[in-house]
């Protein structure tokens, strides 16, 4: 459950430039973001946030005593170049005094209502596509926005009507840009793989102590300037399957063979049509069933190959 | 005297109509029906506990008839006790103590005004003294065609908790708790009947209890207690998987506040008897007296 930064190429420079030279690193650094600005400009914003239905829609919890029932790995998926709804651009977002701005990728313009289910509806604006883009200006009642920032942190659920269709994401909001946590086991998105144009997900060796029950939601999330982040799941767009294992001190017990070799839950081949421009990260929200269960949802790590680190794949 | 006797009913259902127009109860239910009997025949001698079936989909009823509780504890003040009545109508109560005495201890009548009433109960010198002797006991209520329990105390003592277990107030959903059985521990090792309830309460109907077999009943599970938990929960691969008793599905809109209890039998070669409330958890690890459901 521990979290740590994302392992990129620029994180590696700021942490070199804190115990060298500070002002030619500034200058250093400023060129290389002004040149990855200017290289990639269709980059994602940010990154997806909470997957659909974040923090709902949980199974019921596991039978007394019962081992969990291993679940089939995914099926191979290939990632749609299209969609049918809109796209956030990024799914973190803060609020600006009692204001919430979403910037989206859409193909007309429609309507947006944000609530929590604890809190209610929060806000509800229209939003006009120009050129496949728009903002949608929400405005918070003061109350509501204290409540908000009261809490720190919530899991919003954003209901879409856009040209006759419905569409439901999350987001995470806070007072500031809430912070994503990273899955650290050495499993996760393998780009490229098994062949150019692929990617392989593994699921992380989820441990814990004491050995726990636990139920995982695996997720896609991928990005093109076109669509924003849009989400498939084991069971299609919008919509992924829970599976059961157990998590343990030294891993998922059910994927430990008895040599000690771990064959984690794998998805794949996961296929992407080239020259649309695609990013590529995937989530994975996991239910502890401790006593009083606990819910984390975090993104996996992405490997361009060998031990390398990247925030996502992406596949021009 | 009897003109104060009077004025003190109508203060006291007064203060409990106000009472009723909150949405949070002013008192916790107290024991659940029939506390501390209906206990299942002892186990075969060596056996071990059958497997135990899963707390069945269920929910809370909408509509309620009859009186209700509005606390399920009365305290004695001198020979006298009240129990504060949500009501339709006026109607009689009466209370049995098997500790203190067979047959009916007291009984009263009550007249209902805007929805509550108060029953003012007496017991004899002899009865009382017993009572003050012993601290507190489970008392029987008849209250309409309701069969409820009461603790009757002669002196303020504090509601007792589960460490763990309870009832996750929204995990699985707004309107959705669900229980989840304690992890029971003891020294030595020895088997245990629990039988669970959850305690709803609405500002109109007081407490009412809802049990695995349906309104004012629940049935006994059976499991091993050992010093570090319940033997039948450990799965093959160490985890502990409680038993659970869900969904359970309330009304939303009827300011509905719940709470779970958990009767357990430890057979000893001399069983004891134990009913505890659990603990509540709205998210996460806050904890809270009641789960609450506007």
């Amino acid at each position: 459950m521990s979290r740590e930064p994302r392992n990129t190429d620029v994180y590696r420079l700021r942490t070199v430039c804190a115990a060298s030279l500070a002002l030619l690193c500034a200058l250093l650094w400023l060129a290389v973001w002004a040149g990855q600005a200017t290289a990639a400009p269709s980059v994602p914003p940010g990154l997806p946030g909470p997957p659909p239905g974040a923090g709902s829609g949980y199974p019921l919890p596991p039978a007394p005593g019962q081992a969990p029932t291993a679940g089939p790995d995914g099926s191979p998926t290939t990632i749609p170049v299209t969609s049918s709804g809109p796209g956030l651009l990024s799914g973190t977002a803060a609020l600006q005094g009692r204001r919430l701005n979403l910037p989206l990728a859409c193909s007309a313009s429609g309507r947006v209502t944000v609530s929590v289910p604890s809190l209610g509806t929060l806000a509800q604006a229209k939003y006009r596509c120009t050129d496949g883009s728009a903002v949608a200006h929400l405005s918070l009642t003061s109350a509501m926005a204290g409540r908000v920032k009261g809490m720190g942190e919530v899991l919003a659920r954003l209901a879409f009507v856009q040209g006759g269709a419905k569409e439901l994401l999350s987001l995470a909001l806070g007072s500031h840009v809430p912070a994503a946590g990273t899955w650290t086991s050495y499993y996760g998105l393998s780009c490229n793989a098994p062949a150019s144009g692929q990617s392989q997900l593994l699921a992380p060796n989820f441990t814990d102590t004491p050995a726990t029950t636990i139920a995982v939601r695996p997720w896609l999330a991928s990005y093109t300037a076109a669509t924003g982040w849009q989400w498939i799941g084991t069971a299609g767009a919008d919509a992924s399957s829970w599976y059961s294992w157990t998590a343990t001190p030294g891993g998922v017990a059910e994927w430990l063979s008895p040599t000690g070799s771990i064959t984690p839950w794998s998805w794949g081949p996961i296929s992407v049509t080239p020259g649309h421009g695609t990013y590529l990260i995937a989530v994975f929200e996991v239910v502890y069933w401790y006593s009083h269960p606990v819910y984390v949802w975090q993104y996996a790590r992405s490997g361009a190959g060998g031990s390398a680190n990247v925030t996502y794949c992406d596949y021009p | 005297m009897l003109l104060l006797a009077f004025l003190f009913s109508l203060s006291s259902a007064t203060a409990w109509a106000a009472a009723r127009t909150a949405s949070s109860p002013s008192a916790l239910p107290g024991p659940p029906p029939g506390a501390g009997s209906g206990f299942p025949v002892a186990p075969a001698a060596g056996g071990m506990p059958p497997a135990q079936p899963l707390g069945p989909a269920a929910t809370v009823p909408a509509h309620v008839s009859g009186p209700g509780l509005l606390s399920g504890t009365a305290r004695l003040q001198g020979r006298q006790f009240t129990l504060a009545i949500a009501c339709h109508a006026g109607g009689r109560v009466s209370v049995t103590a098997p500790a203190i005495a067979g047959g009916v201890l007291a009984h009263a009548s009550y007249s209902c005004r805007k929805g509550a009433a108060v029953a003012k109960l007496k017991l004899s010198a002899g009865h009382a003294g017993r009572l003050r002797a012993l601290g507190s006991t489970l008392a029987g209520v008849t209250l309409g065609s309701q069969h409820l329990s009461l603790t009757l105390e002669a002196r303020t003592t504090a509601s007792s908790y589960w460490s763990d277990g309870g009832l996750e107030c929204s995990l699985l959903g707004a309107d959705e708790p669900y229980v989840v059985d304690p992890n029971f521990t003891v020294t030595p090792s020895v088997t245990i009947d629990v039988r669970p309830w959850l305690a709803w309460y609405t500002p109109a109907n007081g407490w009412r209890w809802l049990g695995t077999a349906g309104v004012n009943s629940s049935r006994w599970y059976q499991w091993t207690a050992t010093t570090t938990g319940v033997e039948q929960w450990v799965t093959p691969a160490g985890a502990i998987n409680p038993w659970t008793w869900a969904p359970i599905q309330v009304h939303p809109g009827q300011n509905t506040s719940a709470i779970s209890v958990f009767e357990v039998v430890y057979l000893y070669p001399h069983p004891r008897y134990v009913w505890k409330y659990g603990p509540s958890v709205t998210s996460g690890t806050t904890v809270n007296t009641y789960c609450s459901y506007p």
